[in-house]
């Protein structure tokens, strides 16, 4: 959201950059290139899941608690697409299989989407601007997401394998990188890139950010913002839902805690980013992505803590994260 | 006994009514029962009070909002649990253990206050969470110090055990075994504990701690060293919650992530004091009492109510017992925007000007 | 000239607790000017917001006939009522030129209706690409104008558009300001330079604690000191 670049703004990239450096000095090169292609995949997977809080987070100053929920039952609409067209997993054609993940993340933005609407209507439109309110009743929501996962799935783990011909790797020489992955960059990389130009050059993002600095005014210039803000909160809850889907598939499995516990890399890379920054979030996915790899090569016990240690880390270093949104 | 209570009684006789009765029905009854759910249920209630006591200590009146009370309570659980594994079930081990614990999340209190300076309300309250959920994760992998997922069972001295028996109640039959001891000392502590919180939020103290909570520009414009506040009153709140952990694990033998660490503690406590009302601690006692009550009998409830043939039909699924905790989180989600201050903040009608509103209002600290 | 545009009856607002505004009564006329007077605090800008539904009202907004309390700002808006407030209501973040993009609702804004505007306010054009959190006041504030005036509308309300401005600003303003009414958009204006409302307005009412306390010619209270002390205070030179 910003067009002049300061030194300020550069060094989250020069940390990233760092990172990948200080890691080939006690990681053997080849195993290291596939360590950072792997970080990088999961960094976009970390992002596809975290950037439609924080978009909703920049335009409303809203932190939406019950985006575990939206996490866990688009996986779980994933396994009920999946179990719908159980040909199309086991499959040996690779279009057959790059559908079956399409329509499951289709599937799943179209619920969470809903869903995010019915949030914004009901529980989130009565209190904005009073944060523990929305704490409280978005968390009481998750709380409903989660019983009603289990009343329509029960509560026992779920099976969603990665389809087959995701599952194999292209290899060059000793480096290799499973199809899946490739696929959950193009989409991760594709959804930056849109969210991006959303922003900064389209006539929806020139109101985004008019509304976020002064609702008022947006108001008073003859735009409903309600809409807007409803809109947005769908948009948001749907990716989600992508974000969800992939997820799932990636782990190949899904639980009723499943969104709960990507909460800790979700929340830590959109504080890292600075709350409300897509191209902070996408920074901090890739950098939390990277170093989770590269630590859980190293000392893989540590891999719990390092999320949590970083973003201390950057908390110290610069209390608004790495692109703080400036409003009013 | 006014004195007792600190000059605190609920702001109406109805609900001060209700807390006497229910300090009376907790007093009694495993002296009157002998049903082991039932003061299984009470042991819980007499542990959650000061718990969620201490959280609106920090909520209500301070007006920090921290996801990481649960890592207190895990502290206070695992605290006890070690010591008296390393003492052969030693009272003193146990206290000791208690004690390193508290010490722990003093110190730990005073991070998360410090912090709690430094960012801002909302950063701060997702930083917690994810503290949180990181403690739940690592109290589940370091098994040689945490048992791992399984937690630690552990021997409680042989004075507070099932196996000992002291006395026979005359008029109900009741045996009083260690058990029974040991929930009198759990009541005994956790009174202790709330009527000190009592006294705390009510002493001068407690004052310029809600007029943090009102406007902290102000009451550090009026002199008051507000830092110095909020560390003290997050510190306090960990000391209490620690306490109540370290009585948890010692009723249920048992100390491990789930009963402890996990994401249900921390919506129990949530529940507790939205139903209850965070604008007085009486909303701890209220608020632990229908939530865990809740817990116990509104599956059986629901199933009462509900016909089987319903309630196993596709459609009635949602109706059946065990969907209990759906129905609960509607009733969190409803309460919050209906009853805004709790069941203790339904009647209560002017008040003291602190509590006005029990949740506080737009956030304007960015 | 002399049909009724815009007509407010015993309007009550409430901020929070506080009663603002405790009967609120006045009217203008297609083409003109009208001056919201009064001291610090009387209401004149809780009127305007309440008008522009920002602040919900009571009582009835009767606005080329039609009655908008309880509509929508943007519904309000779009009846053809700009509001330029005392904040500005910019956005730093924004050019001059996204500014008046956003502001016309459309990707591609009337060209005739741009030039016209940069005709009243030139510096717009110097600084078309310039975020505007680089402006100087005045440019803020004729910015703010444009703002409101980027679609065509009969009325804007103007809350204070002096303050803080040198005087030969202030000069440039007024020009500008004449120019608009000749196009046929009514202006209502809150302001405390009493020589910069006299020099504008035709018509003027006066506020006092949330109430009209008079309402009349502009003429009449320019002419007569006494009168004029005695509603507005001796703060007004």
């Amino acid at each position: 959201m910003r067009r002049t670049f300061a030194i300020a703004d550069v060094l989250p990239i020069a940390l990233v950059v760092a990172v990948c450096v200080c890691a080939l000095a006690f990681i053997s090169a080849p195993i290291w290139l596939n360590l950072t292609i792997a970080g990088v995949s999961v960094g976009l997977m970390i992002f596809l899941m975290a950037s439609g809080l924080t978009l909703i987070f920049g335009l409303m100053d809203v932190l939406n608690f019950a985006h575990a929920g939206l996490i866990t039952l688009a996986g779980y609409v994933t396994a009920s697409v999946y179990a719908a067209m159980p040909g199309w997993v086991s499959s040996n054609d690779l279009s057959t299989n790059v559908l079956i993940v399409l329509a499951a993340a289709a599937a799943s933005m179209l619920v969470a989407g809903a869903l995010g609407y019915v949030i914004e209507r009901i529980i989130v439109r009565p209190v904005y601007g009073n944060h523990l309110k929305q704490i409280l009743a978005t968390t009481g929501v998750l709380i409903i997401i989660q019983q009603l996962a289990i009343a329509i799935w029960g509560a026992d783990l779920l099976h969603v394998s990665q389809p087959t011909e995701l599952k194999k790797a292209v290899t060059f020489g000793t480096f290799f990188v499973e199809n899946y992955r490739l696929l959950i960059c193009a989409v991760g990389l594709a959804q930056f890139v849109a969210m991006i130009w959303a922003l900064e050059r389209s006539h929806l993002g020139l109101l985004i950010r008019a509304a976020v600095e002064d609702r008022e005014s947006v108001e008073s210039m003859g735009y409903e913002v309600k809409y807007l803000f409803v809109g947005v909160f769908a948009a948001g809850s749907a990716m989600a839902g992508l974000g969800g889907a992939l997820w799932a598939i990636y782990q190949e499995v899904i639980f009723p805690e499943a969104g709960l516990q990507v909460m800790i890399m979700v929340f830590s890379v959109i504080i890292i980013g600075g709350l409300g920054s897509v191209l902070g979030c996408f920074v901090a996915s890739i950098l939390l992505g990277l170093i989770m790899n590269y630590v859980g090569f190293l000392v893989p016990s540590a891999v719990v803590a390092c999320g949590f240690l970083l973003l201390l880390f950057v908390l110290v270093w610069r209390p608004h994260g790495f692109y703080p949104v400036v409003r009013r | 006994m006014k004195r007792l209570i600190s000059y605190d009684l609920p702001a109406n006789a109805w609900i001060a009514a209700l807390v006497a009765a229910i300090v009376l029905i907790l007093a009694v009854l495993p002296l009157t029962t002998p049903s082991i759910r039932s003061v299984n249920m009470a042991a819980k209630i007499i542990v959650f009070i000061p718990l969620a006591a201490s959280f609106i200590l920090l909520i209500g009146y301070t007006g920090i909002v921290s996801f990481a009370h649960t890592v207190f309570f895990g502290i206070g659980g695992y605290g006890l649990a070690l010591g008296l594994l390393n003492s052969d079930a030693s009272v003193s081990g146990m206290l000791t253990g208690l004690m390193l614990g508290v010490a722990l999340s003093a110190v730990f209190g005073l991070i998360i206050a410090l912090l709690s300076l430094r960012i801002r309300a909302i950063y701060f309250a997702m930083v917690t969470l994810v503290a949180a959920l990181v403690t739940s994760q690592l109290a589940s992998r370091l098994t040689w110090l945490t048992g791992g997922q399984d937690g630690v069972s552990f021997d409680i001295p042989d004075a507070l055990s099932p196996g000992v028996r002291y006395w026979t109640v005359p008029f109900s039959d009741v045996p009083v075994t260690g058990k029974v001891l040991l929930y009198y000392a759990l009541f005994a502590i956790a009174a202790l504990s709330f009527l000190a919180m009592l006294r705390i939020v009510n002493s001068p103290f407690g004052r310029v701690l809600q007029a943090i909570r009102e406007n902290e520009f102000r009451a550090s414009a009026l002199g008051y060293p507000t830092t110095w506040y909020k560390a003290v009153s997050s510190i306090l709140a960990a000391v209490f919650a620690t306490i109540a952990g370290g009585l948890y694990a010692a009723w249920l033998g048992y100390v491990g992530p789930g009963s402890t660490l996990s994401l249900n503690v921390l919506t129990d406590i949530l529940l507790i004091i939205v139903i209850g009302g965070s604008g007085s601690l009486y909303g701890a006692i209220l608020g632990a009492v229908v939530i865990i009550v809740s817990e116990n009998y509104l599956q059986s409830l629901i199933e009462l109510l509900i016909p089987v043939s319903i309630a196993k039909s596709p459609a009635g699924t949602l109706l059946s017992g065990d969907r209990w905790l759906l129905w609960l989180g509607v009733l969190y989600v409803v309460a919050i925007y209906l009853v805004p201050e709790g069941i203790v903040g339904m009647t209560r009608s002017g008040g003291r000007p602190g509590d006005r509103r029990a949740i506080p209002g737009p956030n304007h600290s960015r | 000239m002399t049909q009724e545009l815009l007509r407010v009856d015993d309007l009550h607002t409430f901020i929070g607790d506080y009663h603002i505004l405790q009967g609120v009564n006045f009217d203008m006329h297609e083409g003109g000017v009208a001056a919201l007077l009064g001291r610090n605090g009387a209401g004149k800008t809780t009127t305007l917001r309440s008008i522009m539904g920002l602040a919900p009202p009571r009582g009835r907004i009767r606005f080329d006939g039609r009655d908008i309390v309880g509509l929508s700002t943007a519904a309000i808006s779009r009846l053809g009522i700009g509001y330029v407030p005392e904040t500005l209501g910019l956005f730093s973040g924004l050019t001059v030129a996204e500014t008046l993009r956003l502001a016309a609702r459309s990707r591609a804004p009337d060209r005739a209706r741009i030039d016209w505007i940069t005709s009243l306010f030139p510096a717009l054009r110097k600084f078309w690409h310039s975020r505007s959190g680089n402006l100087s006041g005045g440019q803020k504030q004729m910015l703010a104008i444009a703002k409101a005036l980027v679609e065509p509308k009969r009325l804007i309300l103007v809350d204070e558009p002096t303050k803080g401005l040198a005087p030969s600003v202030v000069a440039e303003l007024i020009a500008a300001l004449k120019q608009l009414t000749q196009q046929s958009t009514s202006i209502l204006l809150v302001e405390q330079n009493f020589h910069f409302a006299a020099s504008l307005a035709t018509e003027t009412t006066v506020l006092e604690s949330g109430q009209t306390t008079w309402q009349g010619m502009m003429g009449d209270i320019a002419r007569d000191e006494a009168l004029r002390r005695q509603l507005l205070g001796v703060s007004v030179v």
